[in-house]
């Protein structure tokens, strides 16, 4: 099962940062001397460049089509600033998508110092 | 505990546990591993049997396969036991899988249990793999990589998407953090001894799975994944079956958030993971079903429909590094377009649960079958 919307939101964005994180914790967990499967580390992290780089690229695709092609036909239609960008993906959307990913990570922070909690049933 | 040394095989094999393998007589008789199935089946006769079929030709051979018949009025129970397992069968319906689950329990013997259903095939090493995740004592359960058996209909092609989407990149990140979210139901070995310590399977919750996996990790267990194991369950083929899937799944997860929300603030990594995925489920769900289209119709800006399809690269790219390797990438890009559909649905499911159980405060407890 898949919560949501998979790929979308800022679900993407946490699976994304959390991949490219990967290979930074091995190295952490390599001088702690603890057991790093690279293969395993840098394969998410790989895949989410592939996936960074095909959302530059489809961006910058969609954008191209538009202005060029479609571009005349809607410059009626409101005043689309996306059709004179270069890309479609604009920065400010990144940043938001960021910033509301931080503060959901934060509140997580927040409940886990601040709510009480039944005695934990650990440990074995 | 590893599975290929000889001197290990004669430490795993049960003393006076006849070796089942159903090879040929000619090739070397499988490993018999202290390991227990239970096959929770209600009128599953159209499925059980290549289920069973699947569990007697694996590399190594489980000690004992139990189909729990609960209930059944197809003739589930006869065909198992023409397939020569031990048919259990209890004094009435127990309503779920989880209760045919526990209710099988008490009847383990071995250090080991499998839980898989009675619609779900495994690869021939799938039992194998997941057993040397127990080399770890602190592991209470692991789970493997999930693949639809048959890709025809729009909502098999959508589901198989998903999976490949979810089990290459998702749950391989999951893992590498120590925090799968879920050990999935159709196809989980578990450590007897840790799964009796909790309580077995609990009915409280729709998800039972996702119940029993935060239930271990509150417990300090450590659960895996395992993605070369491979099982292929059938999935919903149609709208009404995948309705009721999607129907429990939504509400279960819900449900489980709900009790179990303090403790997982003790989990790292899946504490950030339930929240976000919490947050997409009621915000991103309501962003992508009503604002998308709301704000393109009030600003008269059709581009800002590009929201719909500006992330496929996200989707695409894991997509096809998972089935790549299986030689099935013409398949996936063809299925594409029904995951985008699946996706939607989920999103009004997911909604329809949160507004149920979160703000109406009304619980979905009916377990329906949907595969």
């Amino acid at each position: 099962m898949t919560v949501g919307i998979p790929g979308t939101g800022i679900g993407g964005l946490f699976y994304l940062a959390s991949a490219l994180l990967l290979p930074l914790r091995g190295l952490l967990r390599r001088r702690r001397r603890e057991p790093v499967v690279w293969s395993r580390a840098l394969g998410p992290a790989a895949i989410a460049l592939g996936v960074l780089g095909g959302l530059w690229l489809s961006g910058a695709m969609l954008a191209a089509l538009l202005s060029r092609v479609l571009g005349p036909a809607f410059r009626g239609v409101g005043h689309a600033s996306a059709l004179h960008a270069s890309n479609l993906l604009r920065l400010a959307t990144l940043l938001a998508g960021i910033g509301t990913l931080s503060l959901v990570l934060a509140a997580v922070q927040v409940a886990r110092l601040t709510v009480t909690r039944p005695a934990p049933a650990r440990r074995r | 505990m590893t599975v290929v040394s000889n001197a290990e095989r004669h430490a795993l094999v049960m003393p006076g546990i006849a070796d089942r393998s159903r090879r040929a007589p000619d090739s070397q008789p499988a490993l018999t591993v202290p390991v227990t199935v239970i096959v929770p089946a209600y009128n599953e006769a159209a499925s059980i049997a290549a289920t069973l079929h699947s569990l007697l030709a694996q590399t190594v051979t489980p000690a004992a396969i139990m189909v729990v018949d609960d209930g059944s009025t197809d003739g589930t129970g006869d065909i198992a036991r023409a397939l020569g397992v031990t048919v259990v069968r209890p004094p009435a319906n127990t309503g779920s899988k989880a209760g045919a689950q526990t209710f099988a329990l008490d009847l383990v013997r071995t250090p080991f249990t499998v839980a898989i259903d009675a619609d779900t095939s495994l690869a021939p090493d799938g039992l194998e793999r997941l057993l040397q995740a127990f080399d770890d004592p602190t592991v209470a359960a692991a789970c493997g990589s999930v693949l639809p058996q048959r890709v025809r209909t729009l909502w098999e092609r959508g589901r198989y998407v998903e999976y490949l989407f979810a089990f290459t990149f998702y749950k391989r990140i999951q893992e590498q953090y120590g925090a799968p979210m879920i050990s999935s139901g159709c196809f989980s070995m578990y450590r007897s001894e840790a799964l009796r310590r909790v309580g077995g399977w609990s009915t409280r919750t729709l998800a039972e799975d996702m119940d029993l996996t935060w239930t271990f990790y509150e417990h300090g267990y450590a659960v895996r994944f395992i993605d070369a194991a491979i099982c292929y369950p059938l999935e919903p083929h149609d709208f009404t079956f995948m309705r009721r899937q999607l129907r429990r799944w939504s509400h279960g997860f819900v449900q489980n958030v709900r009790v179990h929300w303090r403790p997982l603030l003790d989990v790292p990594f899946l504490r950030s993971a339930v929240a976000v995925a919490c947050w997409d489920a009621v915000i991103a769900s309501v962003v992508y079903l009503l604002l998308l289209p709301i704000l393109a119709i009030a600003l008269r800006n059709p581009w800002l429909l590009l929201g719909y399809v500006i992330d496929v690269p996200a989707v695409l790219v894991p997509v096809l590094v998972g089935a790549a390797p299986r030689r099935e990438v013409g398949r996936a890009l063809a299925s594409l377009p029904a995951f985008f559909v699946l996706r939607t649905v989920n999103a009004v499911f997911f909604l329809g649960a949160v507004w149920s159980e979160w703000v109406r405060g009304r619980s979905w407890h009916v377990y329906e079958k949907g595969h």
